[in-house]
């Protein structure tokens, strides 16, 4: 993969320059990764404004401690945990049980694409189920499925063992099963509590 | 596609749709406005003030040990100037000092005869070079150090007269033979022929104190009692060293092995031997186990014991040894419950087994990556606060009824297997993510009841 390596290839350069001070280098990177990270961030608080300022503050944190970072080639991995710590920084500042209503403008690209699996309405089930779940088994979620992650390397960003990763995986997978299955009650609190 | 599979697409199309959307481009230009106003913390700042990460992490981000190294750093130079003056003072009443060098610019060629020399409280200084002999220190309380890198400092072992206990050997090449002392040894290598002793410690009134040596692995050779010997009742210490073969404790010894590296067998197989071993790293062996707690052949062979804490148990060689199944530690025969706590085990074949005449408190070790986690067939063992993570077999192989509690077990294909007569007592535990959690014979009535469940990983 050649254009792949290209563009590994340039992003190291970026981060070496970023880690010697060079802000412009910096200001690249952070062009290139705001979508993915946004999109991260918001998947896991569930709220756009709380998702820019996890990101604000998370890539803030990456400017600042950029030269703890000794492997260049870890650049997104770290990217991604400064942006988890920092949406649950923000989580925890705004600890709320109400769910969260999300506005979602279909993407251009995948609006045309038949959904055989679902449709619409269950689609925001399925959302309102995501928001019932704390945060700990949401984030295992949004890492393994939003960025295709092994749960090795979610286990790495979380800083949890990989079991506990697992079991986290398959928690929050059950408990949205189970709950699609009874019929909505909409305000009713998730017993395990939610962020 | 199953059920379970459609949902999990279900949620992968969820978060890719939701999460492509809404970006706020505007938030990119004040973030970088914000950041350009403020400069990056120099690196040891940054690796101070970096969160605590995982000791396995692959994010290369700082280190809990270089923040501790940079916060230790002022405190370590001012002890230094302030001790300067006080060492410099020392060595005006040090004690009484002998050197050995090789190339004939000290006070002996040989250590053997700077130990014959030497009284209670001196010191011998060995200077780089090779010393191809017997050093024995019996009676006598000194101390021998290496005086300069411990690589070029090489003491050989070779034949002699040294009747080893239990062994056969008619000229058994020894290094140090140490009796009826208290002596430090330091900062040597120390090698020798294959079959050959490192370091023998016998008697009741023996306890050298061994530190930082490199005693490097000889012809590949992991037969028991060779390298270091402890036997008759001997102690001490061996500590912050570098062991390749094997290191064997007999009859009654108890010495304390703590922070070492041992690409090693260790065997502890003499009647009434109980020694310490703490925060070592233990691998290599080729025997087919690393630790080896007491022969196992019959009730009547010899019971031996110890305390093993807070060390690591590393089988890399998963796949070699003829016997015993590829075990890093065996408890084979114990009167006493041997003590096994907070150590880690990974990527054993099997970590822990606890055999039919022995017992052992086997208490807040981690137990992961391998293929059965623990297995105990004696009567009289404890289990608890262990975690015991992502095993290929068995979390727990368990074939009589120990109590069982409060442990984690997560992500083993079968957390406990029990026995055709194991009725443990479970209480406690946490099972998540095994594919079974526990496997039960038809009839027995041990349950799950006061455990937690969070769900089989299928």
């Amino acid at each position: 993969m050649p254009r792949a390596k290209a563009v590994a290839t340039v992003q190291r350069e970026l981060v070496e320059r970023a880690r010697a001070g060079d802000h412009d280098a910096f200001t690249e990177l952070v062009r290139a990764s705001y979508p993915r990270l946004f999109g991260v961030a918001r998947l896991i608080l569930r709220d756009s404004d709380r998702a820019k300022d996890a990101v604000q503050d998370g890539l803030m944190q990456a400017w600042r401690h950029i030269r703890s970072l000794r492997d260049p080639d870890a650049w997104d991995a770290w990217l991604h945990r400064t942006t988890v710590r920092a949406c649950y920084k923000v989580a925890r500042k705004e600890k709320r049980r109400s769910l969260v209503e999300l506005h979602v403008t279909p993407d251009p690209a995948v609006a045309g694409t038949p959904d055989a699996s679902s449709s619409i309405a269950e689609r925001d089930r399925l959302g309102r189920e995501l928001d019932r779940l704390d945060i700990d088994r949401r984030a295992v979620i949004v890492l393994h499925f939003y960025l295709d992650l092994p749960l090795r390397e979610v286990a790495e960003i979380l800083d949890i063992p990989a079991g506990t990763a697992k079991s986290r995986l398959h928690r929050g997978l059950a408990a949205m099963r189970e709950s699609m299955r009874a019929p909505e009650s909409l305000g009713q609190p998730d017993p395990e509590g939610s962020t | 596609m199953n059920e379970y599979d459609a949902f999990d697409q279900r949620v992968a199309d969820l978060v890719a749709n939701e999460g492509a959307t809404g970006v706020p481009t505007a938030a990119v230009d004040e973030l970088v406005t914000a950041t350009s106003q403020v400069r990056p913390l120099p690196r040891w700042l940054a690796l101070i003030k970096e969160p605590p990460m995982r000791r396995s992490s692959a994010v290369a981000v700082g280190s809990p040990t270089v923040r501790l190294a940079a916060i230790a750093l002022s405190t370590i130079l001012l002890l230094v100037l302030a001790g300067g003056a006080v060492a410099g003072a020392m060595q005006l009443i040090g004690p009484p000092t002998h050197t050995v060098s090789a190339d004939g610019d000290g006070d002996f060629l040989t250590i053997s005869a700077a130990v014959d020399e030497a009284q209670d409280g001196d010191r011998i200084l060995v200077k780089p070079g090779r010393y191809p002999e017997l050093v024995r220190v019996i009676g006598k309380d000194i101390e021998i150090r290496g005086d300069g890198p411990a690589g070029e400092i090489v003491v050989e072992a070779v034949p002699t007269d040294v009747a080893v206990p239990d062994s056969d050997d008619e000229e058994p090449a020894v290094a140090f033979y140490l009796e009826d002392t208290t002596s430090t040894v330091a900062r040597l290598t120390v090698t020798g022929p294959e079959g050959s002793w490192a370091v023998i410690a016998s008697g009741e009134n023996t306890a050298p104190e061994l530190e930082n040596l490199e005693i490097p692995l000889v012809h590949d050779t992991f037969e028991r009692g060779r390298n270091l010997y402890w036997t008759d009742g001997a102690s001490g210490t061996l500590s912050d060293s570098t062991v390749g073969g094997s290191l064997s404790m007999g009859a009654g010894a108890t010495p304390t092995l703590s922070r070492n590296s041992l690409n090693a067998c260790v065997w502890v197989d003499g009647v009434g031997a109980r020694p310490v071993l703490e925060h070592n790293e233990i691998f290599g062996c080729e025997q087919g186990f690393l630790l080896f707690v007491g022969e196992f052949w019959n009730e009547s062979s010899f019971p031996s014991s110890a305390e093993i804490r807070g060390n690591t148990f590393r089988m890399e060689a998963a796949e070699t040894g003829q016997h015993m199944g590829n075990i890093a530690l065996i408890v084979g025969r114990s009167d006493d419950a041997v003590v096994i706590a907070d150590n880690e085990f990974i990527g054993n074949r099997t970590a822990i087994a606890v055999r039919a005449f022995a017992k052992a408190d086997i208490t807040g070790n981690t137990v992961r990556d391998g293929e059965t986690g623990i297995w105990i067939e004696g009567q009289g063992s404890v289990l608890s606060g262990n975690r015991i993570l992502d095993n290929s077999l068995y979390g727990l192989l368990v074939h009589t009824s120990p109590p069982i509690e409060e442990n984690t077990l997560e992500g083993n294909l079968i957390g406990i297997n029990l026995g055709a007569d194991a009725q443990p007592e479970l209480s406690g535990n946490t099972f998540c993510g095994n594919e079974t959690d526990v496997k039960v014979p038809d009839g027995n009535p041990t349950t799950l009841d006061g455990n937690e469940v969070c769900g089989t990983a299928g």
